[in-house]
Protein backbone atom coordinates (compact mmCIF):
# COMPACT_ATOMS: atom_id res chain seq x y z
CA UNK A 1 0.00 0.00 0.00
CA UNK A 2 1.20 3.31 -0.93
CA UNK A 3 1.66 5.76 1.89
CA UNK A 4 3.55 8.73 0.36
CA UNK A 5 3.16 10.43 -3.27
CA UNK A 6 5.34 12.85 -3.79
CA UNK A 7 4.61 14.13 -7.37
CA UNK A 8 6.77 16.25 -9.14
CA UNK A 9 8.13 18.60 -6.42
CA UNK A 10 9.97 21.30 -6.64
CA UNK A 11 11.11 23.73 -3.48
CA UNK A 12 12.96 27.18 -4.08
CA UNK A 13 14.31 29.06 -1.53
CA UNK A 14 16.00 32.43 -1.70
CA UNK A 15 16.47 31.96 -5.43
CA UNK A 16 18.33 28.58 -5.01
CA UNK A 17 16.16 25.33 -6.49
CA UNK A 18 17.03 23.25 -3.50
CA UNK A 19 14.52 20.10 -4.88
CA UNK A 20 13.83 20.14 -8.72
CA UNK A 21 10.78 18.35 -9.98
CA UNK A 22 11.28 15.17 -7.61
CA UNK A 23 8.63 12.34 -8.14
CA UNK A 24 8.63 8.98 -6.25
CA UNK A 25 6.00 6.85 -3.68
CA UNK A 26 7.02 5.66 -0.22
CA UNK A 27 5.51 2.39 0.94
CA UNK A 28 3.58 1.30 4.31
CA UNK A 29 5.71 -0.62 6.29
CA UNK A 30 8.98 -0.02 4.64
CA UNK A 31 12.23 1.46 5.56
CA UNK A 32 13.56 4.21 2.85
CA UNK A 33 16.68 6.11 2.58
CA UNK A 34 17.62 9.14 1.29
CA UNK A 35 21.16 9.45 1.11
CA UNK A 36 23.58 11.76 -0.75
CA UNK A 37 26.14 14.39 -0.57
CA UNK A 38 25.94 17.07 1.89
CA UNK A 39 23.92 20.21 0.41
CA UNK A 40 22.31 17.90 -1.89
CA UNK A 41 18.45 18.37 -1.00
CA UNK A 42 18.10 15.81 1.69
CA UNK A 43 16.63 17.38 4.23
CA UNK A 44 14.88 19.70 2.36
CA UNK A 45 13.18 16.74 0.67
CA UNK A 46 12.51 14.90 3.98
CA UNK A 47 10.85 18.00 5.51
CA UNK A 48 8.71 18.18 2.01
CA UNK A 49 7.84 14.55 2.35
CA UNK A 50 6.67 14.90 5.83
CA UNK A 51 4.34 18.05 5.14
CA UNK A 52 6.65 20.49 7.29
CA UNK A 53 7.86 22.70 4.02
CA UNK A 54 5.08 23.45 1.48
CA UNK A 55 6.35 22.48 -2.07
CA UNK A 56 7.16 25.26 -4.19
CA UNK A 57 5.45 23.53 -6.92
CA UNK A 58 3.87 19.84 -6.92
CA UNK A 59 2.28 17.87 -3.79
CA UNK A 60 2.90 15.76 -1.72
CA UNK A 61 -0.32 13.12 -1.26
CA UNK A 62 -0.59 11.38 2.01
CA UNK A 63 -3.01 8.26 1.83
CA UNK A 64 -4.20 10.19 -1.72
CA UNK A 65 -4.93 13.12 0.22
CA UNK A 66 -2.91 16.29 -0.54
CA UNK A 67 -1.06 17.43 2.76
CA UNK A 68 -1.60 20.89 1.50
CA UNK A 69 -5.36 20.79 0.92
CA UNK A 70 -6.26 18.88 4.04
CA UNK A 71 -8.92 20.26 6.89
CA UNK A 72 -7.54 20.92 10.08
CA UNK A 73 -8.86 17.32 11.67
CA UNK A 74 -7.34 15.49 8.47
CA UNK A 75 -3.76 17.37 9.31
CA UNK A 76 -3.87 16.81 12.73
CA UNK A 77 -4.51 12.98 12.33
CA UNK A 78 -1.55 13.08 9.64
CA UNK A 79 0.24 14.32 12.50
CA UNK A 80 -0.19 12.05 14.89
CA UNK A 81 0.83 9.33 12.08
CA UNK A 82 3.98 10.99 11.24
CA UNK A 83 6.29 12.36 13.38
CA UNK A 84 9.74 13.93 12.58
CA UNK A 85 13.01 13.60 14.50
CA UNK A 86 15.37 17.45 13.48
CA UNK A 87 18.82 16.51 12.77
CA UNK A 88 19.39 19.44 15.39
CA UNK A 89 16.99 18.06 17.52
CA UNK A 90 14.95 21.15 17.51
CA UNK A 91 13.57 21.19 20.96
CA UNK A 92 11.91 24.24 22.21
CA UNK A 93 14.48 25.96 24.68
CA UNK A 94 11.47 27.94 26.54
CA UNK A 95 9.79 24.47 27.62
CA UNK A 96 10.93 22.21 29.95
CA UNK A 97 12.21 18.52 28.48
CA UNK A 98 8.80 16.96 29.91
CA UNK A 99 6.91 19.89 28.63
CA UNK A 100 8.52 19.37 25.05
CA UNK A 101 7.48 15.50 25.25
CA UNK A 102 3.85 16.37 26.67
CA UNK A 103 3.16 18.71 24.09
CA UNK A 104 2.03 16.40 21.10
CA UNK A 105 0.14 14.05 23.81
CA UNK A 106 -1.97 17.01 24.60
CA UNK A 107 -2.37 17.71 21.25
CA UNK A 108 -3.31 14.18 19.73
CA UNK A 109 -4.55 12.80 23.13
CA UNK A 110 -6.61 15.60 24.54
CA UNK A 111 -8.96 13.13 27.07
CA UNK A 112 -5.73 11.51 28.14
CA UNK A 113 -5.57 11.42 31.95
CA UNK A 114 -2.58 12.91 33.66
CA UNK A 115 -1.53 9.62 34.86
CA UNK A 116 -1.69 7.94 31.67
CA UNK A 117 0.00 10.71 30.00
CA UNK A 118 2.82 10.76 32.90
CA UNK A 119 3.12 6.94 32.54
CA UNK A 120 3.44 6.75 28.72
CA UNK A 121 6.11 9.57 28.61
CA UNK A 122 8.49 7.79 31.63
CA UNK A 123 7.68 4.74 29.39
CA UNK A 124 9.03 6.50 26.23
CA UNK A 125 11.80 8.23 27.59
CA UNK A 126 13.08 4.27 29.21
CA UNK A 127 12.63 3.30 25.72
CA UNK A 128 15.34 5.86 24.16
CA UNK A 129 17.57 5.62 27.50
CA UNK A 130 16.92 8.94 29.03
CA UNK A 131 16.51 8.52 32.77
CA UNK A 132 17.53 12.03 34.42
CA UNK A 133 15.53 14.79 35.43
CA UNK A 134 12.42 15.96 33.19
CA UNK A 135 12.03 18.90 34.41
CA UNK A 136 15.34 21.01 33.14
CA UNK A 137 15.36 22.57 30.05
CA UNK A 138 16.96 21.28 26.88
CA UNK A 139 19.96 24.09 27.23
CA UNK A 140 20.82 21.70 30.59
CA UNK A 141 21.33 18.58 28.33
CA UNK A 142 24.25 17.53 25.80
CA UNK A 143 23.72 17.03 22.13
CA UNK A 144 23.27 13.73 23.00
CA UNK A 145 20.77 13.74 25.71
CA UNK A 146 18.90 16.26 23.14
CA UNK A 147 18.76 14.14 20.47
CA UNK A 148 16.90 11.28 23.00
CA UNK A 149 14.36 13.82 23.98
CA UNK A 150 13.61 14.20 20.11
CA UNK A 151 13.26 10.97 19.97
CA UNK A 152 11.12 10.28 23.04
CA UNK A 153 8.89 13.02 21.54
CA UNK A 154 8.66 11.50 18.15
CA UNK A 155 7.33 8.55 19.44
CA UNK A 156 5.33 9.56 22.52
CA UNK A 157 1.89 9.95 19.91
CA UNK A 158 2.78 6.30 18.42
CA UNK A 159 3.32 7.51 15.34
CA UNK A 160 3.23 4.86 11.97
CA UNK A 161 5.72 6.66 10.16
CA UNK A 162 9.08 8.27 11.51
CA UNK A 163 11.11 10.78 9.53
CA UNK A 164 14.35 10.48 10.82
CA UNK A 165 17.38 13.24 10.16
CA UNK A 166 20.44 11.97 11.51
CA UNK A 167 19.19 10.50 14.33
CA UNK A 168 22.13 8.97 15.99
CA UNK A 169 24.32 12.03 15.18
CA UNK A 170 25.81 13.39 18.58
CA UNK A 171 24.84 9.60 20.74
CA UNK A 172 27.50 7.44 22.20
CA UNK A 173 27.72 3.87 20.86
CA UNK A 174 26.06 2.63 23.39
CA UNK A 175 22.80 5.21 23.14
CA UNK A 176 23.04 4.88 19.71
CA UNK A 177 22.71 0.82 19.95
CA UNK A 178 19.57 1.71 22.33
CA UNK A 179 17.80 3.48 19.59
CA UNK A 180 18.62 0.99 16.60
CA UNK A 181 17.24 -1.77 18.72
CA UNK A 182 13.76 0.78 19.28
CA UNK A 183 14.16 1.27 15.49
CA UNK A 184 14.38 -2.09 14.54
CA UNK A 185 11.23 -3.16 17.14
CA UNK A 186 9.47 0.09 15.68
CA UNK A 187 9.88 -1.71 12.06
CA UNK A 188 9.13 -5.02 13.29
CA UNK A 189 5.58 -3.57 14.24
CA UNK A 190 4.88 -2.88 10.49
CA UNK A 191 5.50 0.56 10.44
CA UNK A 192 7.42 2.63 8.02
CA UNK A 193 10.56 4.69 8.11
CA UNK A 194 12.43 7.52 6.19
CA UNK A 195 15.73 8.77 6.96
CA UNK A 196 18.80 9.98 6.85
CA UNK A 197 22.11 8.61 7.89
CA UNK A 198 26.33 9.27 7.25
CA UNK A 199 26.32 6.65 9.87
CA UNK A 200 26.99 3.60 7.99
CA UNK A 201 26.34 1.23 10.89
CA UNK A 202 23.14 2.61 11.12
CA UNK A 203 22.33 2.15 7.43
CA UNK A 204 23.68 -1.18 7.56
CA UNK A 205 21.24 -1.77 10.16
CA UNK A 206 18.32 -0.36 8.11
CA UNK A 207 18.49 -1.63 4.88
CA UNK A 208 15.39 -1.01 2.31
CA UNK A 209 14.87 1.42 -0.45
CA UNK A 210 16.71 4.03 -1.20
CA UNK A 211 16.77 7.63 -2.40
CA UNK A 212 20.06 8.87 -4.26
CA UNK A 213 19.23 12.42 -3.54
CA UNK A 214 22.11 14.95 -5.26
CA UNK A 215 21.49 18.48 -6.75
CA UNK A 216 18.34 18.20 -6.21
CA UNK A 217 17.33 15.23 -7.79
CA UNK A 218 16.49 12.02 -6.87
CA UNK A 219 16.88 8.08 -8.13
CA UNK A 220 15.72 5.36 -6.84
CA UNK A 221 17.48 1.97 -6.09
CA UNK A 222 17.54 -0.39 -3.43
CA UNK A 223 20.69 -0.63 -0.73
CA UNK A 224 23.40 -2.89 -1.49
CA UNK A 225 24.21 -4.77 1.87
CA UNK A 226 27.62 -5.44 0.63
CA UNK A 227 28.73 -2.04 -0.53
CA UNK A 228 28.24 -0.86 2.83
CA UNK A 229 30.28 -3.70 3.75
CA UNK B 1 4.63 74.67 33.26
CA UNK B 2 1.99 76.58 31.67
CA UNK B 3 -0.12 77.06 34.17
CA UNK B 4 1.39 80.59 34.79
CA UNK B 5 1.65 81.54 32.08
CA UNK B 6 -2.37 80.84 31.14
CA UNK B 7 -2.84 82.23 34.56
CA UNK B 8 -1.24 85.63 33.32
CA UNK B 9 -3.70 85.66 30.08
CA UNK B 10 -6.69 84.92 32.36
CA UNK B 11 -6.97 81.63 30.43
CA UNK B 12 -5.94 79.36 33.27
CA UNK B 13 -9.17 77.12 33.02
CA UNK B 14 -7.75 75.88 29.64
CA UNK B 15 -5.06 74.02 32.14
CA UNK B 16 -7.36 71.34 31.92
CA UNK B 17 -7.96 70.95 28.84
CA UNK B 18 -4.45 70.86 27.74
CA UNK B 19 -3.65 68.04 30.59
CA UNK B 20 -6.65 65.95 28.40
CA UNK B 21 -5.50 66.34 25.06
CA UNK B 22 -1.53 66.10 25.45
CA UNK B 23 -1.34 63.25 28.28
CA UNK B 24 -4.31 61.62 27.46
CA UNK B 25 -4.98 61.69 24.02
CA UNK B 26 -1.67 62.63 22.07
CA UNK B 27 1.30 61.70 24.70
CA UNK B 28 -0.40 58.98 26.82
CA UNK B 29 -0.99 56.30 23.54
CA UNK B 30 2.42 57.11 21.73
CA UNK B 31 4.39 56.94 24.35
CA UNK B 32 3.02 54.14 26.17
CA UNK B 33 3.62 52.40 22.45
CA UNK B 34 7.20 53.61 22.22
CA UNK B 35 8.00 51.92 25.69
CA UNK B 36 6.39 48.77 24.33
CA UNK B 37 8.02 49.09 21.28
CA UNK B 38 11.40 49.06 22.73
CA UNK B 39 11.21 46.64 25.43
CA UNK B 40 9.28 44.10 23.52
CA UNK B 41 9.14 44.39 19.63
CA UNK B 42 12.63 43.31 19.79
CA UNK B 43 12.41 40.65 22.14
CA UNK B 44 9.19 39.02 20.15
CA UNK B 45 11.17 39.33 16.40
CA UNK B 46 14.81 37.99 18.14
CA UNK B 47 13.09 35.27 19.99
CA UNK B 48 11.11 34.39 17.36
CA UNK B 49 13.55 34.71 14.22
CA UNK B 50 16.22 32.21 16.67
CA UNK B 51 13.02 29.79 16.96
CA UNK B 52 12.80 30.25 12.93
CA UNK B 53 16.90 29.54 12.48
CA UNK B 54 16.62 27.01 15.20
CA UNK B 55 13.94 24.88 13.76
CA UNK B 56 11.98 25.27 16.70
CA UNK B 57 8.72 26.49 14.43
CA UNK B 58 8.78 23.04 12.06
CA UNK B 59 9.03 21.30 15.31
CA UNK B 60 6.13 22.80 15.91
CA UNK B 61 4.42 22.37 12.88
CA UNK B 62 5.60 19.03 12.62
CA UNK B 63 3.59 17.48 16.20
CA UNK B 64 0.43 19.46 14.60
CA UNK B 65 0.76 22.84 15.89
CA UNK B 66 0.00 26.02 14.30
CA UNK B 67 2.29 28.74 14.83
CA UNK B 68 0.04 31.40 14.48
CA UNK B 69 -2.36 30.16 16.91
CA UNK B 70 0.39 29.37 19.58
CA UNK B 71 2.79 31.82 18.72
CA UNK B 72 1.21 34.96 17.06
CA UNK B 73 -1.98 35.32 18.72
CA UNK B 74 -0.96 35.37 22.26
CA UNK B 75 1.35 37.93 21.67
CA UNK B 76 -0.74 39.83 19.59
CA UNK B 77 -3.33 40.19 22.88
CA UNK B 78 -0.67 40.15 24.83
CA UNK B 79 1.13 43.45 23.61
CA UNK B 80 -2.36 45.21 22.70
CA UNK B 81 -4.25 44.56 25.73
CA UNK B 82 -0.52 45.47 27.71
CA UNK B 83 -0.10 48.76 25.58
CA UNK B 84 -3.90 49.61 26.05
CA UNK B 85 -4.24 49.07 30.19
CA UNK B 86 -0.67 51.13 30.49
CA UNK B 87 -1.98 54.10 28.43
CA UNK B 88 -5.20 53.91 30.95
CA UNK B 89 -2.68 53.71 33.75
CA UNK B 90 -0.45 57.00 32.22
CA UNK B 91 -3.05 59.05 31.77
CA UNK B 92 -4.48 58.45 35.01
CA UNK B 93 -0.83 59.00 36.54
CA UNK B 94 -0.33 61.75 34.43
CA UNK B 95 -3.42 63.46 35.36
CA UNK B 96 -3.07 62.45 38.86
CA UNK B 97 0.47 63.86 39.50
CA UNK B 98 -0.24 67.84 38.16
CA UNK B 99 -2.73 67.80 41.09
CA UNK B 100 0.63 67.77 43.25
CA UNK B 101 2.69 69.95 41.35
CA UNK B 102 0.32 72.48 40.92
CA UNK B 103 0.21 73.53 44.79
CA UNK B 104 3.85 75.11 44.50
CA UNK B 105 2.57 77.16 41.84
CA UNK B 106 -0.54 78.26 42.08
CA UNK B 107 -2.56 75.98 44.84
CA UNK B 108 -6.18 74.47 44.11
CA UNK B 109 -7.45 72.50 46.35
CA UNK B 110 -8.06 68.99 44.99
CA UNK B 111 -11.48 69.41 44.52
CA UNK B 112 -11.51 72.02 42.52
CA UNK B 113 -8.93 70.51 40.42
CA UNK B 114 -10.64 66.98 39.83
CA UNK B 115 -13.74 68.95 38.90
CA UNK B 116 -12.50 70.49 36.47
CA UNK B 117 -10.12 68.08 35.08
CA UNK B 118 -13.88 66.07 34.73
CA UNK B 119 -15.81 68.08 32.90
CA UNK B 120 -12.82 68.58 30.44
CA UNK B 121 -12.48 65.01 29.79
CA UNK B 122 -15.24 64.01 27.51
CA UNK B 123 -16.13 59.98 25.99
CA UNK B 124 -14.69 61.07 22.67
CA UNK B 125 -11.01 61.90 24.19
CA UNK B 126 -11.36 58.58 25.96
CA UNK B 127 -12.50 57.06 23.40
CA UNK B 128 -9.63 58.60 20.94
CA UNK B 129 -6.81 57.53 23.54
CA UNK B 130 -8.24 53.73 23.96
CA UNK B 131 -8.62 53.41 20.20
CA UNK B 132 -5.01 54.59 19.70
CA UNK B 133 -3.74 52.94 22.00
CA UNK B 134 -5.55 49.25 20.51
CA UNK B 135 -4.36 50.73 17.46
CA UNK B 136 -0.11 51.01 18.82
CA UNK B 137 -0.24 47.46 20.06
CA UNK B 138 -1.23 45.88 17.36
CA UNK B 139 1.30 47.64 15.31
CA UNK B 140 3.56 46.56 17.04
CA UNK B 141 2.68 42.75 17.87
CA UNK B 142 1.60 42.35 14.05
CA UNK B 143 5.52 44.42 13.14
CA UNK B 144 7.42 42.03 15.86
CA UNK B 145 5.83 38.61 14.64
CA UNK B 146 5.94 39.20 10.72
CA UNK B 147 9.70 40.35 10.88
CA UNK B 148 10.23 37.63 13.42
CA UNK B 149 9.07 34.96 11.40
CA UNK B 150 11.31 36.75 8.20
CA UNK B 151 14.14 34.86 9.52
CA UNK B 152 14.96 32.10 7.27
CA UNK B 153 18.26 29.96 8.00
CA UNK B 154 21.05 31.60 9.90
CA UNK B 155 20.63 33.10 13.34
CA UNK B 156 22.73 36.33 11.74
CA UNK B 157 19.38 37.24 10.35
CA UNK B 158 18.25 37.58 14.28
CA UNK B 159 19.47 41.00 15.46
CA UNK B 160 18.60 42.79 11.73
CA UNK B 161 14.74 41.23 12.11
CA UNK B 162 14.98 42.54 15.36
CA UNK B 163 16.31 46.23 14.61
CA UNK B 164 13.66 46.26 11.59
CA UNK B 165 10.51 45.42 13.87
CA UNK B 166 11.52 48.23 16.29
CA UNK B 167 12.02 51.00 12.90
CA UNK B 168 8.64 49.79 11.34
CA UNK B 169 6.75 49.55 14.63
CA UNK B 170 7.53 53.23 15.34
CA UNK B 171 7.32 54.41 11.72
CA UNK B 172 3.60 52.94 11.80
CA UNK B 173 2.85 53.96 15.23
CA UNK B 174 3.27 57.67 13.74
CA UNK B 175 1.39 56.87 10.61
CA UNK B 176 -1.29 55.38 12.13
CA UNK B 177 -0.87 58.34 15.19
CA UNK B 178 -1.11 61.04 12.43
CA UNK B 179 -4.43 59.10 10.75
CA UNK B 180 -6.05 58.74 13.91
CA UNK B 181 -5.52 62.04 15.41
CA UNK B 182 -6.60 63.55 11.83
CA UNK B 183 -9.73 62.16 12.10
CA UNK B 184 -11.01 62.61 15.53
CA UNK B 185 -10.92 65.97 14.34
CA UNK B 186 -12.95 65.54 11.65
Amino acid sequence: MILFKVQNVSFVSQQHTIVNNVSFEIEKGSINEFHGPSGGGKSTLLKLTAGILIPTQGSVLYNNKDIQTMTRSEDLHFRKECSFVFQDSALWANQTILQNIQLPLQIHFPKMSAGERSERINAVCAKVGYDKDLNVRPSDLSAGEQKKIALARALVSEPQTLFLDECTSSLDDGSAKVVTHLLHQYVSDGNTIVYISHNEKFRWEFPGLLFEVNNGQVQEKAIDIDDLR
Amino acid sequence: MGYPFLLNIGQASLIYEMLVIVISRELGPILVSLVVTARSANAISTEIGSMVADHEIESYVSVGVDPVEHIVAPRFLGVTASVFLLNLYFSFAGLLAPSVIVQLVNPVSFHEYFLGLLQTLTVRTILVSCIKSILFGMVISICSTYYGFKVERASTEVPVVGIKAVGKSMLFIIIVDVVVTAASYL
